[in-house]
């Protein structure tokens, strides 16, 4: 370790469960922790979880999270020697990486020429191809000058042949990509994508790649340290989507049996050695039926569902990117983390958002939150019992993650955690999630991308059933005999207002 | 009466001893018995078997969790007489708190059902809104950039004559 690269205090750039699951790694190797936090998270959990806190700025991310000044210098008034950027935000802009450098300060992720080699996917795919890493057939124009317009992707779309996805270069996340399966509807995907590309990620580049059909995604953890070493952890498989973003993640993927985890793992190191990758990194593939895989795009940080490879291999990844971040090597060697891969684990994203219309963000106050205990259940959450949930940042409000000692037995003890699940207060995914986990094409393992098109249509889980209805007027019934019991006359002068009698009583 | 979603429920309740309850709703009868209650749920028998349920009240609001299901009910019971179905009446509300990225119309512009009048990001998602009547844009409350809170007029739109 050399003594430059010590560091004592880190700031994480970052809210809500990713802040809040950083700052449980830095606590455990002994690190202080700083939170940054806007006007809408004055209450939120990353910052009770901090050692120190300092407020940056008004609620629209652009205000705050996204504001290198203000973070460089909440970094400098706490002292923080170290800035880690979690996910999203600014984690994947390289001149985030370049300024945190510049002020002298440790960044716990890739260096800034590697994020830049790979944050943008026409560039990254002309790389890759160079590289040997295989891709998917499309058109990305020839260089940085030539970004493709509405014209060439329409051209190249028909002469690659439909169906075709429309992306956003700069992207991410599912935002500013569409599935184009007609001619037709051509101009107006690249208008709609283009004009979400600009909004979300500030550049409107798009490129066009055939579609692959029932594919799954698998992606390749990887890890590289300041010493020229890197390694993989195995492959996520990401299949179960909604409008291209993730909702279900696992580890081991049903689909790879071990000849194809070498071979995926070798060219996802090639691909994180083409940009002399250092700390965490995450290579995207999608899998054909014909076990032919192609390169789709690497992210250069820590994924929203590593917990998945923490849990079969045992490892905490955030603890390697301290290490690395610090000069050391990589604790284990290919081999010693083959030895170690052990069981399976999958996760769920509950959001606030509501699958029956169309997966509608949504927005309150949390009134009860119960996560799920128990033995190989883990959950990382920025919840707690009234929190206000604002409309500024992700939905994403909790991750569920179980581990077993394979596949059914990782998916019983989830579907378990999921029944004990209690969210109150804002609408969320929590059912659809069940439904999901629950349903035998996903416990047969054999599904792609096109899962929840295929198999879940049903997206309205909450029907008033005549047994719900019951269980709801026997819960008014219960809670307004408590507030009687508890106020004596006045309530029972309140309750009289509401209801015409207490016995036999019709709510009408 | 309750609400859910859109639609209004007028169960019929008679408790008997004080622990066993039969509710029916549109014709059928369901039948619990509660053993157990405490101001955060309950336990109750229906059809032999022991379940435990978890709800809260936030105002008219009842928010119920059964393990298969969360349920939102609105208590009705002295609210007015309930308006009509979202949007029908040619108020563009917001469907949540947000910022208004775009308005494609303008006053005394002529739309048909389900035209895009305005595009709101919540959450970094883009949503195409529109109302499902046909008339003349009557007037626009907002801005591009402005930002809405959840069911706060956007655009009004006169509705033809039926």
């Amino acid at each position: 370790m050399s003594h430059s690269m010590g560091f004592t205090k880190v700031l994480v750039a970052n809210r809500g469960e990713i802040a809040v699951r950083i700052m449980r790694g830095l606590r455990r190797m002994g690190y202080r922790s700083v939170a940054v936090y806007s006007d809408a998270d004055r209450e939120a959990l990353h910052v009770r979880h901090a050692d120190e806190a300092v407020h940056i700025g008004a609620a629209p991310a652009a205000e705050s999270y996204l504001s290198i000044d203000k973070l460089i210098a909440a970094a400098r008034a706490s002292g923080a020697d170290a800035i880690h950027p979690g996910y999203g935000f600014l984690s994947e802009r390289a001149e985030f990486a370049r300024a945190v450098q510049s002020a002298g300060l440790i960044f716990i992720g890739p260096d800034p020429h590697s994020i830049d080699a790979m944050g943008n996917k026409s560039a990254s795919k002309r790389l890759m191809l160079q590289a040997g890493v295989p891709c998917v057939p499309g058109y990305q124009g020839r260089g940085a000058d030539d970004s493709p317009t509405d014209q060439d992707l329409q051209r190249e779309a028909l002469r690659i042949g439909l169906p075709v996805m429309i992306k956003a270069a700069a992207g991410g996340g599912g935002r500013g990509m569409r599935l184009v399966h007609d001619a037709d509807a051509l101009p107006a995907s690249i208008a709609s994508a283009r004009s979400e590309a600009a909004s979300a990620f500030g550049s409107g580049e798009l490129l066009v790649e055939k579609a692959v059909v029932d594919a799954r995604h698998v992606e390749i953890q990887i890890f590289g340290d300041r010493h020229g070493q890197i390694v993989h952890l195995g492959e996520r498989d990401c299949s179960v989507q909604r409008r291209n973003q993730k909702v279900v993640e696992e580890a081991p993927s049903p689909a790879l049996d071990e000849a194809l985890r070498q071979q995926m793992g070798e060219a996802a190191v090639a691909a994180a050695r083409a940009v002399q990758y250092v700390g965490a990194g995450t290579v995207e593939f999608m899998l054909g039926q014909d076990r032919q895989f192609y390169f789709l795009e690497m992210n250069t940080r820590l994924q929203v569902e590593h917990p998945v490879t923490e849990a079969v291999y045992g490892v905490d990844l955030v603890e390697w990117q301290l290490r690395v971040a610090r000069g050391e090597s990589l604790p284990m060697t290919q081999a010693e983390l083959n030895a170690r891969r052990r069981g399976a684990a999958i996760e769920v994203r509950l959001c606030a958002e509501d699958p029956s219309q169309d997966y509608r963000p949504q927005t309150g106050r949390v009134l009860r939150w119960r996560a799920p205990q128990g033995d190989g259940v883990r959950v990382d959450t920025g919840l707690y019992d009234g929190l206000a949930i604002s409309p500024f940042y992700d939905s994403m409000q909790a991750k569920i993650i179980a581990y077993g000692d394979d596949r059914e037995s990782a998916r019983n003890r989830l579907l378990r955690a999921l029944d004990e699940t209690v969210l109150l207060g804002v609408t969320s995914n929590l059912d659809f999630l069940r439904a999901i986990v629950a349903h035998p094409a996903f416990a047969s393992g054999q599904f792609s991308t096109a899962f929840l098109n295929q198999h879940l249509q049903q997206r309205h889980f909450d029907a008033a059933t005549p047994l719900r209805v019951a269980l709801a007027v026997v819960a008014l019934y219960l809670d307004d005999a408590r507030v009687l019991r508890m106020n004596g006359s006045a309530g029972k002068a309140r309750i009289r207002r509401r209801r015409p009698a207490c016995c036999d009583m019709a709510m009408t | 009466m309750l609400r859910h979603g859109d639609d209004l429920i007028r169960p019929r309740l008679t408790v008997v001893d004080g622990r066993r309850f039969n509710v029916t709703v549109d014709d059928e009868r369901i039948d619990l018995q509660v053993i157990e209650s405490t101001p955060t749920g309950y336990v109750a028998i229906y059809e032999g078997q022991h379940r435990r349920f978890q709800f809260v009240r936030d105002g008219d609001a009842l928010w119920i969790a059964d393990g298969q299901a969360t349920s939102c009910f609105r208590d009705r019971t002295l609210a007015p007489v309930a308006s009509a179905a979202a949007g029908s009446d040619g108020r563009l509300l917001a469907h949540s708190d947000g910022r208004i990225v775009a308005v494609h119309v303008e006053v005394g512009q002529r739309v048909d059902r389900s035209t895009p009048l305005a595009v709101l990001e919540a959450m970094k998602m883009e949503f195409q809104l529109s109302v499902p009547v046909a008339g003349i844009v009557e007037s626009i409350a907002v801005q591009p950039g402005q930002q809405v809170k959840s069911r706060q007029l956007l655009v009004q739109i006169k509705p033809d004559a039926a």
